[in-house]
């Protein structure tokens, strides 16, 4: 009779549970991780992870291999994983197969290595760690802006649910929701006035992905703004926020300046600025084959937008300053990444658009975080196609190798047109947020206007 | 919210990636390999390493034709060569990090001078133990001035051991302190007693059919197709080819010395961060252009030691033991007497 309780009670407890719209989130998020990081997987730029790991078993230190040229945090992350996967037995993280040796390109372990099912989920599991963490923490978030469960479970879920994320982490292994992690981590800290924990996020944000650089102005405007009538703290304010990030910094890359290795952790940003310097620009190019060397040659625009945004955001009252905040890193990344070269970079923005929508109460963004995850993601997708289907080619029974390479060739022209057409397509996601936010303001000024003549008449 | 909760969990991230950093730059990492001859004609041989990881047992026959007990890797900023030296120095220094890890002779980065004063010395002395690396894709005018009397040449005939990559061998010549290299003809007769036509334009190229050995080359792992320098193996005589075959030129050929008992190896790329572990593996593995491969196997070791017997038929052999896969993290070869 007890134990019928009991059963009874706990049935009831975690049907309850799981009947909670956050649970059924965390559960889907979770369901559609287990299936996709073992199988789908393309070795672009997971087999640098796994050759960078050898590197470490070599006796190597992250950089020496030449398969690693990001800032030194992620290869660090790298380190733990590696040696997890030595203490669990996995003796082979990729094979080198002959079948991808073609005659268009050279043979790289980047082109000819093939993850397997083991090292696909090994070093793709710091990703869902961080994925959860990043969506748990914009949940505490925005329950604590709001007070609101509900917006609080749809932020978790615009985040976890988003196909970007998902791709980003669980299918490219890319840490780009590492830097997100960061950035929403430096929000935090930063509405709660912990500048030195702010300073030490945002740091990292920046070093792990340079892209969250472009918050620098409105995180110094929000601080200014914030202690605008006590100068002396607001620049203790700024010095602290300065401060602490450069402590960490120091202390992060101390081991790469004493291997004297500084200027390769940069080779992943400065070897991009040198393509783009040596290039001109060209409309005709731009039209016939959009590239990121012809969209910085707005940088100008940009530049000048980043610093209207940081003035709006100094202008803020204290009421709407947290809130324009978030506005304000929307509206960066957006100018950031109004065409991105590369279609992941955008997950860094995610969680902001996420409490745009739940905060800030600007549903109609929703409409841009449906194209940023459709959009992208098959933007990607039709850079990756099939290839994502080597893992389960190679390591399985249920697709043949050869079959799959046949399909690849058979099929790489429309693969080639999908890729053009979708290249142009990653100017929408942006575009919508710029389109919904002008309208927004409109659609304000003409309330503000029917309130004032109906208050007057 | 409890900010406290967030700052520990940002405080534990934190502390994660310093223990990363820890693991990172402190070396954990040994592995070790040992090979003999046992009493049966057979060979034996261990590998131990406190990682988990593949290794590969390979046995070559036809190995004795050299015995190497240094690498030099020419290197001289004061030459003007087809790379900048930042370049230049970068890719040298994972060559010799790839080298290293395999266990490989004694290596060292010379100059111009030194390497013709090694080259003279080798030949006056008759005994031949260097293995030059020539990634710049020139030769100082102090070893090569075009002609076949030159002490690469002599160094070459006497019994030398050239790894080539970088451009068409002999075409380039770099004289100290001039920023122009000057080009010479004729190299195909100098260097393979054929015409010039033996190594493909530059034009750049990759091949994906596997040439006749593949087998050595599958059995070191080795996946190298870039013809753009490649060799036409139908001029020469004694030789194996490791890579790839594109429209008759060869991506990675080992050959006998045209008219002497050196031997050249003709990488069909540049100096690139690519080459250097193939480089390193061809170099370490001394396969030469007899070379057979007579056995291979595979294993997988989980943190401890592995043991193997392989059957041979009792003459010079070696054995080159690699541990990791795709990317080697440990190599030795060990040269094993006849019985």
């Amino acid at each position: 009779m007890v134990g019928v309780l009991a059963g009874r009670y706990v049935y009831e407890h975690v049907a309850g549970m799981l009947a909670r719209p956050l649970a059924i989130i965390l559960i889907s998020g979770l369901a559609v991780r287990v299936i996709v990081i073992p199988l789908f997987s393309f070795d672009y730029d997971l087999s640098f992870w796994v050759a960078t790991g050898q590197g470490l078993e070599g006796g190597r230190d992250i950089y020496e291999t030449s398969y690693y040229w990001y800032t030194p945090i992620w290869g660090y992350i790298i380190s733990i994983t590696t040696g997890f996967g030595n203490l669990l037995g996995m003796s082979i993280p990729g094979e080198m197969f002959s079948e991808l040796v073609s005659s268009s390109e050279a043979a790289t372990i980047m082109n000819t290595t093939i993850t397997t099912i083991a090292a696909n989920i090994l070093y793709k599991t710091p990703l869902l760690i961080i994925d959860l963490i990043t969506a748990w923490v914009l949940h505490g978030i925005v329950k604590h802006m709001t007070g609101n469960d509900k917006k609080a479970a749809l932020a978790f879920g615009l985040w976890f649910l988003c196909p970007l994320v998902i791709w980003s982490s669980s299918v490219a292994c890319m840490f780009d929701s590492l830097s997100a992690m960061f950035a929403l981590f430096a929000f935090l800290f930063l509405i709660k006035g912990n500048y030195i924990l702010s300073g030490s996020a945002f740091a990292l944000a920046v070093s792990t992905k340079i892209f969250p650089f472009c918050m620098t102005l409105i995180i110094l405007a929000y601080i200014i703004s914030k202690h605008r009538n006590d100068i002396q703290t607001a620049i203790m304010s700024v010095v602290r926020f300065i401060a602490s990030g450069l402590t960490i910094l120091f202390a992060i890359y101390l081991p790469v300046i004493l291997k004297g290795s500084l200027s390769r952790s940069f080779e992943f940003f400065y070897s991009r600025s040198a393509s783009v310097s040596s290039s001109s620009f060209d409309l005709i190019a731009m039209l016939t084959d959009i590239s990121y060397n012809q969209i910085i040659r707005f940088a100008p625009i940009l530049m000048i937008s980043l610093i209207l945004v940081g003035l709006w955001m100094y202008k803020s009252n204290s009421d709407e300053r947290d809130r324009n905040l978030i506005m304000a890193t929307v509206m960066s990344f957006t100018i950031m990444f109004i065409w991105p070269p590369t279609p992941t970079y955008p997950v860094v923005m995610i969680p902001f658009l996420a409490l745009a929508i739940t905060i800030c109460e600007r549903r109609d963004l929703v409409w841009s975080w449906i194209f940023f995850s459709a959009i992208m993601v098959l933007a990607a997708f039709s850079i990756f196609h099939l290839q994502l289907l080597y893992t389960v080619a190679a390591y399985t029974d249920f697709l043949d190798l050869g079959s799959l390479l046949s399909s690849i060739s058979d099929n790489s022209e429309i693969f080639a047109l999908l890729e053009t057409i979708f290249r142009y397509l990653e100017f929408l996601p942006g575009l919508s947020v710029v389109l919904i936010l002008c309208s927004g303001r409109r659609k304000r000024i003409l309330e503000m206007h029917i309130r004032e003549e109906s208050a007057s008449g | 919210m409890d900010k406290r909760i967030f700052a520990t969990i940002f405080a534990t991230i934190i502390a994660v990636i310093l223990a990363g950093q820890i693991l990172a730059y402190v070396p954990l990492y040994h592995s070790s390999a040992d090979a003999w001859r046992n009493d049966d004609c057979s060979i034996g041989y261990s590998v131990d390493t406190n990682a988990s990881s593949v290794y590969t047992a390979s046995l070559f026959g036809g190995v004795d034709t050299y015995s190497i007990e240094r690498v030099l890797i020419y290197y001289d900023p004061e030459y003007p060569a087809h790379h900048s030296d930042k370049y230049l120095e970068d890719k040298i220094m994972l060559t010799v990090s790839e080298l290293r890890l395999r266990n490989s002779p004694e290596t060292t980065v010379v100059n111009a001078e030194y390497t013709k004063e090694t080259l003279l010395h080798e030949i006056e002395s008759g005994t031949y133990r260097t293995a030059l690396l020539m990634m710049t894709g020139v030769f100082p005018d102090t070893i090569y001035n075009g002609t076949a009397d030159s002490p690469i040449v002599n160094w070459l005939k006497g019994g030398g051991v050239l790894y080539w990559l970088g451009d068409i061998i002999g075409t380039y010549v770099a004289c100290r302190g001039e920023s122009i290299l000057s080009q010479q003809y004729g190299y195909g007769e100098v260097f393979f007693g054929s015409p010039d036509c033996v190594i493909a334009s530059g034009k750049i190229n990759y091949a994906s059919d596997p040439s006749p050995d593949s087998d050595v080359a599958s059995s070191l792992g080795i996946s190298y197709n870039i013809t753009t320098f490649g060799i036409n193996t139908r001029y020469l005589e004694q030789y194996i080819s490791i890579g790839y075959t594109k429209d008759g030129y060869d991506s990675l050929v080992l050959t006998k010395f045209h008219s002497g008992e050196g031997m050249i190896a003709i990488f069909g790329g540049d100096a690139s961060s690519d080459a250097a572990p193939t480089l390193a593996q061809t170099v370490c593995s001394m396969v030469n252009y007899s070379t057979s491969l007579i056995h291979t196997e595979r294993g997988t070791i989980t943190m401890g030691t592995a043991c193997g017997l392989i059957q041979d038929t009792g003459g010079t052999v070696c054995i080159y033991i690699c541990i990791g896969t795709p990317l080697v993290t440990y190599a030795r070869s060990f040269n094993i007497g006849k019985a």
